[in-house]
């Protein structure tokens, strides 16, 4: 039996990745509909990846994401009109509708807008986490991106500099076999991405993406790693998708069978079913956490959709920053 | 009062802008090693014994270290980054114009990144990749501001003044107007030394400078082609032709106010630029006068179109220079053809 | 209530055409939410498109091998509130 703190953050795991795959399926609904403007990157099936890492940071850690950054908004407390606001391109957006889905973020929740060149935060995060450590202040920042950005310059340089500088930043891989439609045995060699860490001399792991806990533990063990100045870490965290790369991606490219391995493997269901046996939760319980986010995320829908629209007043507003701070 | 040429006046301008501020570093390839260079130009020379923590010196990686100095600027640190020469801008761009000068717009207005770049421009015999004049490449980058200092007054001020900025300013400087000494001076290097005062100033942001009034035509340069666009004009002063000269110093925004009043007053507008003519900034300025004062024969003056090349007889025959920037404007006078 | 059935922005080049292959649900049959409606062929592939409502499927609009644009009604719901 778990203490009731323990309890606590666990079911708050669970419910995360509740509420991001809640918000993902609603989301592919409305595109559906045609209700919503421009395209999506969803993450249904990668929910322990976002949920797990952002729990084990603080709230002024920051992280880095990519064009698929639903999820890792949510998992680092953004919440669901945010989001919507700005997927509807409203001014009450989190980035005033001058974002979009591609670049979700929330610098006072410690989510820098995503990064939709593919490998293109990898070089930030580095510098962020040279900031914190000239500013000595213990902070970290995660950096996510997928096994595809492992190709990218970017990756290689940006890991070296944070090496050699022993830098603050968890370089999150969150591998899915897949670079928009292309498997990780055809673009590199050595599969596994965490062995890449060895050669730039820093340290690196590989965890099972779909285990919350699992990564919570990796995440939080890169975290104190990264405060005691003990430089950066690779975390490889093996997961899957179960949506197209984009929303107008039928997924033609993944095999069935492996398609079925990993539905097996679901991330929300496995999790579930381990607190249900071990008595933390029950089924009832577990369907009230789906309920309430669908029910969340449908009033965050009819919010956004009559927010309003950016005017052309701010079509040119926050090019620059105006005369300098002190 | 104390006259210094553009490398040493950097210097100082670096130094005192760190002393002022512990959150600004210098980030970039050999610029801060015991017993080295102080980067390419000499510019950052013996900074890293005063200020051991802030001078970091980088691997081979622009696209690396041209993001850490952005995601460290977005946290509140104020970098001055050193590209070794301006040519390897491009492995660095996707961060500068992907990153660095998009992420407060894509934001909403949340970010900032007060980061300055510096970069070494110009042709000195060093062949195609090390000689570019890549100032084209950035002006008209929503979100980054472009300046090019002349001399050591302005190198200074405008340093400073890009400091103090809460935005990304790209600072081109000429390798030939660097002034430096010793075993790192360049040959066909021209004067570019200044009074500099002893208080603190700087030069602000986004306005020209007239280097030189004149009714009979306006000659607009900058960098190298200031200094030469001065001496066109003492040769032209004996012809009877006074030529007012127009050192543009600010190339993103572009100073219309000042470029336009120097054009209309002459009605005859050269525009000189090192770098191929097409699609220069010369093409821009040459645009926004038309638009702007249509009445004003507008020529360009600029290098062929071909990457630079190595020979001496050839890289000075790419290059305008004094003469024919004064053919140009006698040109310009007699009939306004192209140039 | 009567939902419209929109089709989806689902071809990859702008513009290009979104091809009707074949409805999976019969006229007056049951469909759920997120059940594979029809597959249309795209520049890029064959994909399913979804019921976006839960209910009775009571009119198609588009017989296969038509092409559709993009929010043009090809099909409607009698749907359960």
């Amino acid at each position: 039996m778990n203490a009731p703190d323990e309890s606590t953050r666990r079911l708050a795991l669970l419910e995360r990745m509740i509420a991001i795959r809640e918000f993902e399926d609603g989301v592919r609904f409305l595109f559906l509909e045609g209700s919503m403007p421009g395209t999506i990157h969803q993450c249904q099936g990668q929910e322990a990846t976002a949920v797990g890492v952002c729990a084990a940071l603080r709230a002024d850690d920051f992280i880095t994401s990519t064009f698929r950054g639903h999820g890792h908004a949510l998992a680092k407390g953004l919440t669901e009109q945010q989001l919507l606001d700005e997927l509807f391109g409203a001014s009450t957006g989190c980035c005033k509708g001058k974002g979009g889905s591609m670049h979700v973020g929330d610098m006072s929740k410690g989510m820098v807008p995503g990064i939709a060149i593919v490998g293109g935060g990898i070089p930030l995060a580095a510098g962020m986490a040279l900031a914190f450590k000239m500013q000595r202040a213990d902070r970290v920042v995660a950096c996510f991106f997928g096994d595809g950005a492992v190709a990218e310059g970017a990756f290689h340089e940006g890991v070296n500099i944070a090496a050699i500088w022993r830098l603050p930043a968890i370089f999150v891989c969150e591998n899915n076999l897949y670079g928009a439609s292309t498997r990780i045995d055809l673009v590199m060699n050595n599969p596994r991405i965490s062995d890449r860490a060895a050669a730039y001399g820093f340290f690196g792991e590989t965890v099972d993406g779909n285990d919350v806990e699992a990564v919570y533990a990796a995440a939080a063990r890169a975290a104190a790693r990264c405060r005691a100045g003990d430089g950066p870490v690779l975390l490889e965290l093996l997961t899957y998708r179960r949506t197209g790369h984009s929303r107008r991606d039928p997924c033609a490219y993944q095999p069935a069978m492996e398609r079925k391995e990993w539905t097996a493997r679901d991330p929300i269901d496995a999790f579930a079913a381990r607190l249900q046996a071990e008595g933390v939760v029950d089924a009832e319980s577990v369907e009230r956490m789906r309920a309430q986010s669908a029910q969340r995320f449908a009033e965050a829908v009819e919010r956004a959709r009559a927010a309003p629209q950016p005017s052309v007043d701010e079509l040119t507003t926050d090019v620059f920053a105006a005369e300098a701070q002190p | 009062m104390k006259r210094q040429g553009i490398a040493e006046a950097l210097r100082d301008a670096i130094a005192e802008e760190m002393e002022r501020d512990p959150r600004v570093f210098c980030i970039g390839e050999d610029i801060g090693v015991p017993g080295g260079w102080g980067g390419a130009f000499t510019v950052t020379l013996n900074l890293e014994k005063r200020f051991p923590d802030r001078i970091l010196n980088t691997p081979i990686a622009e696209l690396g270290f041209f993001g850490v100095a952005t995601g460290a600027a977005m946290m509140g640190m104020r970098p001055i980054v050193d590209v070794q020469y301006s040519d390897f801008l491009f492995l660095a761009s996707d961060q500068i114009i992907n990153n660095a000068a998009k992420l407060r717009y894509m934001s909403g207005g949340q970010i900032r990144v007060p980061m300055v770049m510096r970069a070494p421009v110009g042709a000195t015999g060093r062949g195609a990749q090390h000689a570019q004049n890549m100032e084209r490449h950035f002006i008209g980058v929503p979100g980054l501001k472009v300046v090019a200092p002349s001399n050591a007054y302005d190198a200074k001020g405008l340093l400073k003044a890009a400091v103090r900025d809460d935005n990304p300013v790209m600072i081109f400087e000429h390798k030939l107007l660097y002034g430096s000494k010793g075993a790192r001076a360049e040959s066909g290097a021209v004067d570019a030394t200044s009074d500099i005062p002893d208080d603190d100033y700087s030069v602000p942001l986004g306005e020209a400078a007239v280097l030189r009034p004149g009714r009979d035509v306006t000659i607009f340069g900058w960098l190298l082609m200031a200094h030469f666009a001065q001496q066109a004009a003492t040769k032209l002063t004996a012809e009877g032709i006074e030529a007012e000269v127009v050192d543009v110093r600010s190339l993103s925004p572009l100073d219309w106010p000042t470029l336009v009043t120097s054009a209309r007053k002459s009605g005859r507008a050269l525009i000189v630029e090192e770098g191929p003519k097409t699609g220069g900034v010369g093409a821009e300025i040459a645009a926004g006068l038309a638009e702007r004062a249509p009445k004003v024969r507008i020529a360009r003056l600029a290098s062929a179109n071909i990457p630079v090349p190595f020979s001496p007889a050839l890289e000075n025959l790419y290059r305008p220079n004094a003469e024919r920037i004064a053919s140009g404007a006698r040109r310009l006078i007699a009939d306004g053809r192209e140039t | 209530m009567q939902v419209e059935v929109k089709m989806p922005d689902l071809a990859a080049t702008e513009g290009s055409d979104i091809v009707v292959k074949r409805w999976l649900i019969e006229v007056g049959a049951p469909v759920k939410r997120g059940q594979p409606l029809l597959e249309v062929e795209t520049d890029k592939a064959t994909m399913e498109v979804e019921s976006i409502a839960t209910g009775v499927l009571t009119a198609t609009r588009a017989p296969a091998e038509e092409k559709v644009a993009v929010g043009q009604v090809i099909a409607t719901i009698e749907a359960k509130t």
